[in-house]
């Protein structure tokens, strides 16, 4: 969908109302109903919505809920959507089809609507007979609740769509997650195995690995920075499955991966998420964090991997155990403390920080190769060709100035396959003009490569990429990736 | 379409931050903030109401509108014979990638012949230097799991003679060093004391025989 620029930026305060409304439910789901914290999300729903209508949004803002995400104007709202689920179930259990917020609201009462959707002796609050007298005792005056007739099949794509399976298997894996942070915070039993549970059941759509990805790249709230780790454990799952590993082995990287922050949890969240450089003191908490995690993980009754305590322990060291926290004994990281290590500091350098700006993949893989030492030479080299030099859905534009997505990998991760979205010179494509070819074939005489990749912000020009002349045996030895040019397996 | 801003600590979207900040912030940007800023200012500083400030020529307003709207669209399409990302954003830090790096990277992608990496390698060693430091480091519930593991995985300080079992453990965790590096006396001083460690704590329940 193209959006005129007025049309977008209410589209984005939409989207910002609708974080601000998430972020506040899932403060009050850990944090105390009167606590700082709560209070500060609070007022960040009420100031979100008087930026929106500033910007234009028109007032009442409608937010409706199905069973697996958010709306607004039947616009699915996939990043406020990621870690909603809770959320969203609550509301599907009392019945809400919509919430309309109008001017006026207050903080005070946006928390007692939370007081309705979230606790439990409200969960009959909302029947068609109660429903105004409970907003009427409740000091509800401001946000209308329209409630689901009866019938209304609100989650009937989710047996169907794989991109809606995959948006459900995100929110689950952000919603143990979330759940065992909040825990950890407060010193509590994590769920481990409903972490496990979460990842097999993220496994069983695994097959679509694209929209697990593309969900990947949703900007969603990042409460404990739990938007983070599932990233980082889809990614080390993609990889870990191209390299053969084991259903088992595949829960053990999902769930260490997932895991490996939770010792932030511990980290003060005037440290965990300040703007500015860190002092000394802050630095030395934040560094607590590895610690930390290996920490809680060991303290779990139910036990543990010991791949996710040394994940949590290890994903800020290098192969050889430089790197934080300085171990009291030697410590060398494993294999899957390898690989989270990889994903996890790719999926920092590709991500959007308060600081700095989101590099594109290929400009990572040149910092990570910059700072080789830091990993696993043999993981980082499974990583890139795994998800590729230019990932699928990359924009780039061709030697010929064509605009182009890419689709798909082959065995060399600069020669991927792509599909045409203009001509060349950016002319229209004409009716019946071959569009998918591989990046470095001839066409019309010409070997077209890729001159630039586009992204929203950044325009990034590649340079001509050498495609040496044939795999070495170190090509061959990599499971799933065979010999130039051919497309790459299961990829 | 633009990426949703994302919501920071204190909830504010960071778009709304940079803009507030004025710092790099692109054009479109700084007019919803100009807008925002207006209509604020307006309402806490004057008693006349909101309307009183709209523009009263429909027809103007519809035109002024659209003409913005055409250039926003403009200055929103990424330029092709820019690079826009060579200039980074005042305040937010955009790393400097050398042409040399990007061309060197499938070559780099082919080097070192290593094998495929496992997902098992290392663990052993990985877990016994975790667990090692925790039943030092860590806090009471942590050091006392830490070392049941120890014992019962790894047989460290079952068997009773701690000399042999800091012998023991000394050879797992020098595993955990360079090649050329032994450990030394360090390494023999942290295996006895991680020993020592196992068994005070596991002191109470003895390891199965």
């Amino acid at each position: 969908m193209i959006l005129g620029a007025a049309a977008q930026l209410r589209h984005e305060a939409v989207v910002a109302f609708a974080h601000a409304f998430v972020i506040a439910a899932l403060n009050r789901q850990v944090h105390d109903r009167d606590s700082r914290w709560v209070a500060d999300s609070l007022a960040d729903v009420v100031t979100a919505l008087r930026t929106a209508e500033a910007i234009g949004v028109d007032l009442p803002l409608m937010l409706q809920c199905s069973d697996d995400r958010l709306h607004h104007d039947g616009e699915s709202l996939d990043g406020p959507s990621l870690q909603a689920r809770s959320l969203l179930r609550r509301c599907a259990e009392r019945g809400v089809a919509m919430l309309a917020f109008r001017r006026g609201l207050d903080a005070a009462e946006v928390n007692r609507l939370l007081d309705l959707l979230l606790l439990r002796r409200n969960v009959d609050a909302l029947t068609r007979c109660n429903r105004d007298a409970a907003l009427t005792a409740l000091g509800i005056r401001n946000v209308d609740i329209t409630l689901r007739s009866v019938g209304d099949p609100a989650n009937r794509r989710a047996a169907i769509d794989p991109e809606a399976r995959a948006l459900h298997n995100y929110q689950e894996l952000a919603e143990a997650l979330q759940h065992n942070h909040g825990l950890a915070l407060r010193d509590l039993e994590l769920t481990i195995d409903e972490t496990a549970a979460a990842i097999e059941r993220t496994l069983a759509d695994f097959d679509e690995p694209s929209h697990l990805l593309a969900l990947a790249t949703q900007d969603d709230v990042d409460r404990f920075t739990v938007g983070h780790s599932v990233r980082v454990a889809l990614l080390a799952l993609q990889v870990a499955r191209r390299m053969g590993a084991t259903r088992d082995q595949l829960v053990r990287v999902g769930s260490a991966a997932l895991l490996h922050d939770i010792g932030k949890s511990k980290v003060p969240q005037d440290v965990l998420f300040k703007q500015g450089p860190l002092d000394a003191a802050e630095r030395a908490a934040m560094m607590q964090h590895p610690r930390n995690g290996a920490a809680i993980l060991l303290e779990q009754r139910e036990g543990v991997d010991l791949a996710a305590v040394g994940a949590a322990f290890c994903h800020h060291m290098g192969p050889t155990g430089a790197g934080y926290p300085d171990a009291v004994a030697p410590v060398r990281p494993g294999g899957i403390s390898r690989l989270v290590r990889v994903c996890d500091v790719f999926e920092a350098l590709t991500s959007i920080r308060p600081y700095k700006r989101a590099l594109t993949p290929i400009e990572a893989y040149a910092v990570m190769f910059r700072d080789i030492g830091e990993f696993d030479p043999s993981w980082l080299r499974a990583f890139v060709r795994t998800i590729g030099l230019f990932p699928d859905g990359t924009r780039v534009r061709l030697t010929d100035g064509a605009l182009a997505v890419v689709r798909s990998q082959t065995t060399c991760p600069e020669q991927p396959i792509v599909q045409l979205l203009t001509g060349a010179g950016d002319a229209t494509l004409a009716p019946g003009q071959p569009d998918h070819f591989t990046i470095g074939d001839t066409v019309d005489g010409d070997t077209l490569r890729i001159a630039s990749i586009e992204t929203q912000e950044r325009c990034v020009e590649v340079p001509d990429l050498d495609v040496p002349p044939a795999p070495t045996a170190a090509d061959a030895c990599l499971p799933g990736f065979g010999p130039c040019g051919a497309p790459a397996h299961g990829g | 379409m633009a990426r949703p801003a994302r919501a920071d600590s204190e909830g504010m979207t960071l778009r709304a931050r940079a803009s507030r900040q004025q710092t790099g912030e692109s054009f479109p940007e700084a007019v919803a903030q100009w807008r925002l800023t207006l209509r604020t200012e307006v309402k806490t500083t004057s008693s006349l109401p909101t309307s009183v400030f709209h523009a009263r020529d429909a027809t103007l307003e519809a035109m002024l509108a659209a003409s913005t709207e055409a250039m926003l669209a403009r200055l929103q399409t990424p330029s092709r014979a820019a690079n826009p990302g060579a200039a980074a954003v005042a305040g937010q830090r955009l790393e400097r990638i050398g042409v040399a790096e990007l061309q060197a990277l499938p070559l780099l992608l082919r080097a070192g012949g290593d094998r495929p990496p496992r997902i098992d390698d290392h663990a052993r060693t990985e877990a016994i230097g975790v667990l090692a430091d925790a039943a030092l480091g860590a806090d009471e519930a942590a050091a006392a799991t830490a070392a049941e593991l120890l014992q019962e995985r790894f047989g460290i300080g079952a068997g009773g003679d701690r000399d042999a079992d800091a012998a023991q453990l000394r050879q797992h965790l020098s595993a955990a060093l360079p090649a050329d590096a032994a450990g030394g006396p360090a390494l023999a001083a942290i295996a006895h004391a991680v020993v020592d460690a196992v068994a005070a704590r596991t002191a109470a329940s003895p390891a199965p025989a």
